[in-house]
């Protein structure tokens, strides 16, 4: 799991960290004593359709804005450290 | 060992859209870095995702042409992951409730889509048809970027895809590439994508395993990434089912993978090992209502759809009187359906159109898409009223094609300029006719003693002496004479 959040942690926080986590597990697991035989699984609370948008695009933000924020940017790209090649999503 | 290669492919195709999924910015191709995006694309605090009305309608389009059921509802899902071209740390994507599910596509047997007979067919499966929105674009190793960094490019962040998934039905590779060409077909056909591999907007990955002959389970498989074009699809296959039966035949075990493809040495290499949907934490996006569509949302987009490839090769035999192999070759694509019946309404003969649609329009097209030439099917039905008006051999109008293909023109201005219009003059074909039989007296007499086939190396010769501008029947015409004299 700390490998998907690309986090590091020293060998006694994983062990306290992993205690943490079954207890919350452990805690969840209390929801499985309801009986929900037959019951729709809810995707969300409201019931309710999702509105729609009409396919016009409105003017792209100025490219200077889009990275303003960026620690480093070039060419209006933002820019950050290699990442390398096999850790590539698709 | 006999093995049987089991392929099923993941295609993600780009809807045709102004604006993007879940953002208004612009849909754009080739732009600068960053140019063609939003607050929403950024991921910036406080943004909401809205859906763009118009990709649903793409999207069940596309599950209507390909006979899938489009579910009433359907739901967003994020999909986790961290990668620095997904600002959000997620994707938007659809995973337990997906658009549509359960379709097919019939293609032609035998995995390869010109040879086919037109009747022969293979139905391959769809599990499912979802919505998703893509990541952006990361560019290393460049010029502009160095050794050390990767640049990153939010352009494509958010643009409207639409996955398609078939069941594991292929069998070979020539198989899925067919499958992909007659997938592009039908998505070009209703006018949901461009499906231009080229640009990126029509990307594959690939599931691929082995197991012995007649066997019922499935072997371990490896996933291919990112095929980039039909011919990669095909080598990416091939190479990857060789290394497969490599490690079978040793006694190994294929082991999970999820691999890239190597253009340049033609080899598959591991990308990253097994890796689960658990990997990915989805769950419902709590940003996104479920997506409802009506009954009669779907009825009113099946009856906008148009005529798609089946239908119109049933037609072009019926209406037009073509072989089912001629039919089958005009529709494969909505270009080449449409230039045809418009070169037909210009002419009046389908019959003459279609063979020189088939052979010399798409001979001097090469690799090349009809949409990039500039002839006109106006300017192509011209150019063969020409030659039925007995004013253009054949010969002169098939080196012709090549030229209106690349430039466009009128075929009868270039006739005139060009001085090859037709002889016409008898005395002049007559002359050369005398002037070719008396320089080969021996093949004239062995014309005479009854080698029938020696008429058509004088023939050459005539033709060859007016520099193909004479008609050929009045050429046939007068050697017969005059031989037979």
């Amino acid at each position: 799991m700390a490998s998907l959040a690309r986090l590091t942690y020293s060998e006694e926080e994983t062990a306290r960290l992993a205690a943490d986590l079954e207890a919350i597990l452990d805690y969840v697991e209390t929801l499985g004593e309801v009986n929900t035989e037959g019951v729709r699984p809810m995707e969300h609370v409201l019931p309710l359709e999702t509105p729609l948008r009409e396919d016009r695009a409105v003017a792209a933000m100025a490219p200077d804005r889009a990275v303003a924020n960026a620690p480093v940017a070039k060419g209006f790209a933002f820019v950050v450290p290699k990442v390398i090649d096999g850790e590539e999503e698709g | 060992m006999a093995y049987e290669v089991v392929i099923g492919l993941e295609v993600h195709c780009q809807l045709r859209t102004d604006s993007k999924l879940f953002s208004p910015a612009p849909v754009s191709f080739g732009r600068e870095p960053n140019h063609s995006v939003h607050p929403i694309c950024l991921a910036l605090p406080g943004v909401l995702p809205v859906l763009n009305r118009r990709a649903v309608e793409l999207a069940v389009c596309a599950a209507l042409a390909t006979h899938c059921k489009v579910h009433t509802s359907s739901v967003f899902a994020r999909k986790n992951y961290f990668y620095p071209d997904l600002p959000k740390g997620y994707q938007i994507s659809q995973y337990e409730e997906p658009l549509a599910t359960g379709g097919y596509i019939d293609i032609p047997a035998g995995g390869d889509a010109d040879e086919g007979d037109g009747k022969a067919t293979k139905r391959i499966g769809l599990t499912r048809i979802h919505m998703e929105e893509d990541a952006g674009k990361s560019i290393h190793d460049s010029e502009v970027t160095g050794r050390f960094a990767t640049h990153v490019d939010l352009n494509r962040a958010g643009v409207p895809l639409l996955e398609i998934v078939s069941e594991p039905d292929l069998r070979s590779p020539a198989e899925a590439a067919v499958y992909l060409r007659t997938l592009r077909s039908i998505l070009r056909y209703i006018d949901v994508s461009d499906a231009d591999m080229e640009k990126g907007n029509f990307r594959c990955d690939a599931n691929v395993s082995l197991r012995e002959a007649g066997a019922r389970e499935f072997g371990i498989r490896t996933e291919l990434k990112n095929l980039n074009s039909f011919r990669n699809v095909e080598l990416a296959l091939g190479s990857e089912i060789l290394r497969q039966a490599e490690i079978l035949d040793d006694g190994g075990s294929v082991v999970q993978a999820t691999m890239a493809f190597d253009p340049v040495s033609r080899r598959t290499r591991v990308l990253r090992l097994k890796e689960n949907a658990d990997d990915y934490r989805y769950f419902p996006d709590p940003d996104l209502i479920p997506l409802v569509i009506s009954d009669a949302d779907v009825d009113r987009i099946r009856d906008e759809l148009p005529e798609l490839a089946q239908a119109r090769y049933q037609r072009f035999q019926d209406q037009y009187g073509l072989s089912e192999y001629d039919a089958r070759q005009l529709t494969i694509s909505r270009e080449l359906a449409e230039f045809f019946e418009t070169a037909v309404a210009a002419h009046g003969v389908a019959k003459t159109v279609a063979n020189w649609v088939l052979r010399d329009l798409r001979e001097a097209l090469g690799e090349r898409e009809l949409e990039d030439a500039a002839v006109t099917p106006e300017q192509f039905a011209a150019l063969l009223r020409l030659v039925d008006d007995g004013k253009l051999t054949p010969k002169s109008a098939r080196g012709l094609v090549p030229e209106l293909v690349e430039s466009g023109g009128d075929p009868e201005a270039w006739m005139r300029e060009r001085g090859l219009e037709a002889l016409s003059d008898t005395g002049v074909i007559e002359r050369a006719v005398d002037e070719v039989i008396a320089a080969h007296p021996d093949d004239v007499d062995r014309f005479r003693s009854g080698e029938q086939k020696v008429q058509n190396f004088l023939m050459g010769q005539v033709m060859k002496k007016t520099k193909g501008k004479a008609d050929p029947a009045a050429v046939r015409e007068l050697l017969t004479q005059k031989l037979g004299a």
